[in-house]
């Protein structure tokens, strides 16, 4: 259809690189193209409203019949990012006072031709619309006092995933258990009359990709491989959920009914997986009266023998 | 010391695969035994620790029910790696019990299967015991009526033996009141059994080693 400027707006997000790309276009039909040239403004904010990206471009001349912005900016993962096109049409001719157009100012010279009237739009408050629009000028055709005619703004968003991606340890408290039942790092109490041991009780907070904290309730799933051991050991493979700030808590020790041998010792791998994501992996040296827990997520082995 | 078998116990839902398979090995007659594949993963290795860990991991595998008593010496374990098919259980069985060569007669007993070694101390998983039965009851319930039955504690004081009961956490958590079981004379055997299926968790163990303290018997449900 005829008389008309398109603008549209897109967000694309780079998972993998983290980088999002804005591109902002205002567009003219064939017959707009003859009395307007295209104008973008095109604005990229997060979502606390900061700046993090602009451009602006008029496609002078009318030479390209369109005026495109391109905007590249590096994404914190799990923030959105908002993305505006301003599209607006250039006026490049004068009105005499009668209203007609005329290519050059001439005496009797009363504002901008405005053949379609898309000065229209702007009236009432410029409206923004998701994605595209399309404006068609009404008419009939109006002399406007500024250049430079504001149809209307389009915009979209885009926010690069977090992706659990490691852990870091928040909090250790050593429970030890030397013959009297006790309580676990659950709150509940051991079972059976007698407890021998201890019992780490760890919190982990779940980071992103760019160790950013990931705040949601996530499954956990823990993986405990048994490298060596020299005594009955029930380590047990567990999952649990994390709360909503992505906090979850860890139990590591040596909690039983009879007392452990004093050379008592378990080499274990201990992996936890996050939606699918290896997050940590730890290397977890029990003894009778202690546990040493190394990060080998960097792929460092965890061999050893008990005696 | 009183001896008994170490024992596998595979349901007996899965003991005609098995035995198609014992037969197949024969006659060639695979395809005509309706050995259905009961997972959906493709060849794969399993990895764990000692026979233990290679049946936990295979009862995960085929979420199937699996018992298994053995007297264990554990700083001879390690870690071992085998080849599975990923489809068949009772093949995997095999492929597995096939890296202990101590576990290699069949025993077909009630409609279960039992891969037993001969000629090793005993465990207590097949004494009587008199179970007052419990209704609605989680794995921590479960252990602790275990736990007082004197049937075991006698059997324990007269082998010598201590139990160690892992008494962490984390073992518990996710678990459901789920196990009912009915009040009367039966095998820790089969009480075992009986919460492994009811609690949807698949592999139970009784398994003694001697330490420097004497002799232990430990029991799991993983």
């Amino acid at each position: 259809m005829a008389q008309s400027i398109t603008g549209s707006t897109t967000v694309d997000m780079d998972q993998t690189s983290g980088t999002g790309t804005a591109i902002c276009e205002t567009d003219l039909d064939y017959d707009a193209q003859e009395f307007y040239e295209a104008w973008v403004y095109c604005s990229v904010v997060d979502s606390s409203g900061n700046q993090v990206a602009q451009g602006q471009y008029r496609d002078a001349d009318q030479s390209q019949g369109y005026a495109q912005v391109v905007l590249t900016f590096t994404a914190t993962p799990g923030v959105t990012y908002t993305a505006t096109g301003d599209h607006r049409a250039y006026l490049n001719f004068y009105a005499d006072t009668n209203g007609d157009y005329d290519e050059t100012e001439e005496y009797g010279y009363s504002g901008y031709y405005d053949p379609f009237n898309f000065f229209s739009f702007a009236e009432g408050g410029v409206q923004s619309y998701p994605y595209d629009y399309v404006w068609y000028g009404p008419g009939p055709e109006e002399v406007s006092h500024a250049p430079l005619l504001h149809a209307g703004d389009t915009d979209d968003s885009g926010m690069v995933d977090q992706v659990p991606s490691g852990v870091s340890r928040q909090s250790d408290n050593l429970i030890t258990y030397t013959g009297s039942p006790g309580t676990l790092c659950d709150g509940t109490r051991t079972s059976g009359s007698t407890a021998y041991g201890y019992q780490h009780c760890y919190t982990y907070q779940i980071l992103d990709q760019i160790n950013n904290d990931i705040q949601q309730v996530l499954a956990v799933s823990e993986t405990i491989n048994v490298v060596a051991t020299n005594q009955s050991s029930t380590i047990n493979t567990a999952g649990t959920m994390s709360n909503a700030d992505g906090i979850f808590s860890d139990e590591v020790g040596f909690v039983f009914s009879t007392p452990l041998a004093a050379n008592a010792c378990t080499i274990a791998t201990q992996t936890f997986t996050i939606s699918s994501n290896v997050v940590r992996i730890n290397c977890v040296r029990y003894s009778a009266t202690d546990v040493t827990i190394t990060n080998i997520s960097g792929g460092q082995s965890c061999m050893g023998t008990c005696p | 010391v009183e001896v008994n078998p170490a024992w596998v116990l595979v349901h007996k839902e899965n003991v005609m695969k098995i035995l198609s398979l014992a037969i197949c090995a024969v006659l060639a007659m695979c395809s005509q035994h309706g050995i259905e594949p009961q997972a959906s993963d493709s060849p794969r290795n399993l990895e764990g620790f000692g026979l233990g860990g290679l049946l936990l991991g295979l009862s995960k595998q085929y979420h199937a029910p699996l018992g298994y008593e053995d007297v264990v010496v554990y700083r001879e374990m390690h870690v071992v790696d085998v080849q599975i098919s990923g489809t068949n259980l009772a093949e995997d069985i095999i492929r597995v019990i096939g890296n202990y060569p101590r576990y290699a007669a069949l025993k077909v007993d009630s409609g279960d299967l039992f891969i037993t070694q001969s000629g090793i101390p005993s465990t207590p998983g097949d004494i009587p015991v008199n179970y007052p039965g419990v209704s609605n009851a989680t794995r921590k319930m479960f252990w602790e009526s275990i736990y007082k039955l004197p049937e075991v504690n006698d059997w324990l004081q007269a082998n010598g033996c201590q139990r160690r009961d892992d008494l962490s956490s984390k073992q518990w958590r996710g678990d459901m009141a789920v196990i009912n079981i009915v009040r009367g004379v039966t095998t820790l055997r089969d009480l075992l059994d009986q919460a492994a299926i009811q609690s949807d968790k698949h592999l139970w163990q009784i398994l003694r080693s001697q330490e420097v303290s004497g002799c232990i018997i430990s029991m799991t449900l993983s």
